[in-house]
């Protein structure tokens, strides 16, 4: 074991060593394409966020709290953030937000008031828009300013009160809106395409650090200490796996906080779809050099056929195969990747995540057979 | 026996790129395998570390078979590849602590072993530097270090001075001689026959995957020596010394260039005395006199009919 996590130290340290290749390639690259494809194509899949903020606001509360949220919304400071549009029920409310006609939907319930003065937890109901993170979170801000603001302190004081301090009377409760049918806007979608694509590349890096280890003097010098094949094999692939998995974590973390890239309600599965989807890259590459025996020419394939599965995959621009070849953007296991993805976040069918993740799955167990029984080749 | 081979055999499609080989290398030894380009060093080499399948026969390290003992045997042995065999993306000090590790060693040790095995090789100011920037010298060096970073018993060296400059290559070859006193038993291959000549206390000689030759430099020598030569340069010319010499049991030819004598002799007769009485007596001195050994390139030149070099 600890041979495997010496190899995986070292390899990590080299491509580590490599950063401006790594930076620029695998992250700088998608990032900028993200933005610039994300910006550009923007009206292609969503009409841009108003300046203001659109929201919808339901007040079923007819006392005296409901009033003061009435009062706080209409003031000329909250008018230039947000643009209040009242709707008549909470169904319509969501209708509107999935039409993408408003960004978060304040709904306050009929027994607010009445809860807030018997001192129990009361809560503002907020919903907001899966694609719309930024209106979102200034919705929330500006509702949270109320629930524990000054305002709401003096407000009580003057209704005379019997509470002898103001504690925060209620939270805001957050909930997005189920995003099932909802399209990812241009941002979205890049940032989906571009981090599949950038994992793919990953590739090439498990195509150079394997072939090292069976082509290179430096490798075969490994293979000659005590280590054994399958410690050296794994620590490769270890290797891999952390540094392309690492990239493919900076790309989302860095779409949430400078894109405000919506990655869906369920973070721990994004995760696992991206690791398996990066496992996939890993043996793909692996597979490529192990087939060819030649590390130069196992990643000049690997750079077309990446180009090419992202292409297939409508990673570039969104391609629409007639309809008897629909499926042959399944050949394209990014197409898989990006099915599963789009569909964990934007609520799609669960079912067909997990045969794409099945498929993947098949495809990785194929990749390392193959690289497997072609290593023994490589042995003479 | 350190290392044993016994009719070791290894084929590339019709290539026999080994053929029969039997090798014995006692503890203690510097071991010369000479021969030309692809006479089958290195694949002996290989099967020897494991890393390329063995045809037939078998092979013996520490008194284990290599088959089914690679890992316990290996971690005993250093071996410097013919190729450079070291990453690029590491520093000199990172390429040492890694293969240190893979040998086993740990902690406060690796780092004396890592300082110890620069400074054996005269790398200690570079040890934060990537070998991208080292010279070709340097790099052989490294190359030399991570092969002796866990103190193996067995120290296998692969043409480990092709194509660097003579300070290296001096700085290299005494790296061997004093691994050797340091007690390390080296088996060291090439196709200079001058190191080999120089360094090694035994050779087997290979061409086209055989031993044509194996022992120690004088016998190997006597393999083809039929006969000694000894050049006298004399003071005054005379011709009828000439046949004088011819005369002494023993000579086989002599004949004389301006003022220097080439005499040829049965092997081991002992009449250079004779030799030397015949010229004195003739009235002319010896001004200078040297016996002319053959060397290893001789041996196998007679052996093969070939050079070992082009
Ligand atoms: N992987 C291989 N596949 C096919 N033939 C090989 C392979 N390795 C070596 N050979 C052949 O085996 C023979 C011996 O090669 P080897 O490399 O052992 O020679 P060598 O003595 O080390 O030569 P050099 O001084 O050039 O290093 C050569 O004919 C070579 O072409
Ligand atoms: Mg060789």
């Amino acid at each position: 074991m600890s041979r495997i996590l010496t190899i995986a130290k070292y390899i990590i340290l080299q491509h580590l060593r490599n950063l401006g290749i790594t930076l620029g390639q695998m992250l700088i690259f998608p990032i900028v394409v993200i933005l610039i494809l994300g910006m550009a194509l923007s009206p292609a899949f969503e009409e841009r966020e108003l300046d203001p903020t659109r929201v919808g606001y339901l007040n079923e509360d007819t006392g005296v709290m409901g009033g003061l949220v009435d009062d706080f919304l209409s003031r000329g400071e909250i008018a230039e953030l947000l643009e209040v549009k009242a709707v008549p029920s909470r169904e319509k409310g969501l209708e509107l937000l999935k039409d993408g006609e408003i960004s978060a939907l304040i709904h306050i319930e009929a027994d607010y008031s009445e809860q807030v003065l018997a001192g129990n937890k009361a809560e503002i109901k907020l919903t907001g828009h899966p694609g719309r993170q930024l209106g979102v979170a200034i919705v929330e801000t500006i509702m949270e300013s109320f629930t524990y603001g000054g305002n709401a302190t003096y407000a009580l004081a003057a209704m005379g009160s019997q509470l002898e301090y103001a504690p925060a009377f209620g939270s805001i409760e957050e909930h997005t809106v189920s995003a099932s049918g909802l399209k990812p806007n241009a941002m979205g979608y890049y940032a989906v395409t571009m981090l599949v694509m950038m994992a793919m590349y990953g590739a090439i890096y498990a195509a150079y650090d394997m072939g090292q280890n069976y082509m290179e003097p430096v490798g075969l010098r490994v293979m000659s200490t005590p280590v054994r094949p399958w410690e050296q094999y794994a620590g490769t692939v270890l290797a891999n796996l952390v540094t392309v998995y690492l990239q493919a974590l900076i790309i989302i973390a860095f779409t949430y906080f400078a894109f405000d890239v919506y990655w869906g309600p369920n973070l721990p599965l994004i995760l696992l779809i991206v690791f398996v989807h990066v496992t996939l890259a890993v043996g793909l590459g692996t597979m490529a050099v192990m087939l060819t025996r030649d590390i130069a020419r196992a990643s000049g394939l690997l750079n077309i056929l990446v180009v090419a599965l992202t292409f297939l995959a409508g990673g570039y621009f969104e391609v629409n195969l007639p309809g008897s070849f629909q499926w042959g953007q399944y050949l394209s296991p990014n197409f898989l990747a990006q099915t599963a993805l789009f569909n964990t976040i934007y609520g799609g069918p669960r079912n067909e995540t997990l045969v794409m993740l099945a498929a993947m799955a098949g495809i990785i167990l194929v990749t390392f057979t193959v690289s497997m029984l072609a290593q023994r080749r490589v042995v003479q | 026996m350190l290392v044993e081979t016994k009719n070791l055999v290894k084929r590339y499609g019709d290539v026999l790129a080994v053929d029969n080989v039997n090798l014995q290398i006692a503890e203690g030894e510097i071991f010369g395998l000479l021969g030309p380009n692809g006479a089958g060093k290195t694949t002996i080499i290989n099967m020897l570390i494991g890393l390329t399948k063995v045809d037939g026969g078998e092979i013996a390290i520490f008194g284990k078979k290599v088959n089914g003992n690679r890992e316990d045997v290996s971690s005993h042995i250093g071996i410097v590849p013919q190729e450079l065999a070291i990453y690029n993306d590491l520093t000199a000090a990172e390429n040492l602590a890694f293969f240190g590790k893979l040998y086993g060693i740990k902690g406060k040790l690796l780092q004396e072993r890592v300082t110890e095995a620069l400074e054996f090789t005269g790398l200690s100011d570079k040890r934060k530097i990537l070998p991208k920037k080292f010279s070709g010298g340097m790099k052989r060096r490294l190359n030399i270090a991570c092969a002796i970073v866990h103190q193996p018993k067995l120290i296998i060296m692969d043409e480990p001075t092709v194509g660097i400059d003579p300070q290296s290559r001096n700085h290299i070859l005494s790296s061997v001689q004093e691994l050797h006193s340091q007690g390390s038993t080296i088996i060291y291959t090439s196709h200079y026959m001058e190191e080999v000549e120089e360094l090694c206390t035994r050779v087997a000689i290979m061409d086209e995957g055989r031993i044509i030759a194996q022992g120690n430099k004088d016998e190997l020598k006597e393999l083809v020596s039929f006969e000694d030569r000894i050049v006298v340069e004399v003071s005054t010319v005379n011709f009828t010394l000439v046949d004088e010499i011819k005369r002494i049991g023993g000579v086989t030819d002599c004949f004389l260039a301006e003022n220097i004598l080439t005499i040829h002799m049965a092997k081991n007769s002992h009449i250079i005395g004779r030799v030397v009485d015949a010229i004195t007596g003739a009235g002319t001195e010896v001004v200078t006199l040297s016996a002319e050994k053959p060397t290893l390139e001789s041996v196998f030149l007679t052996l093969t009919g070939k050079k070992l070099r082009d």
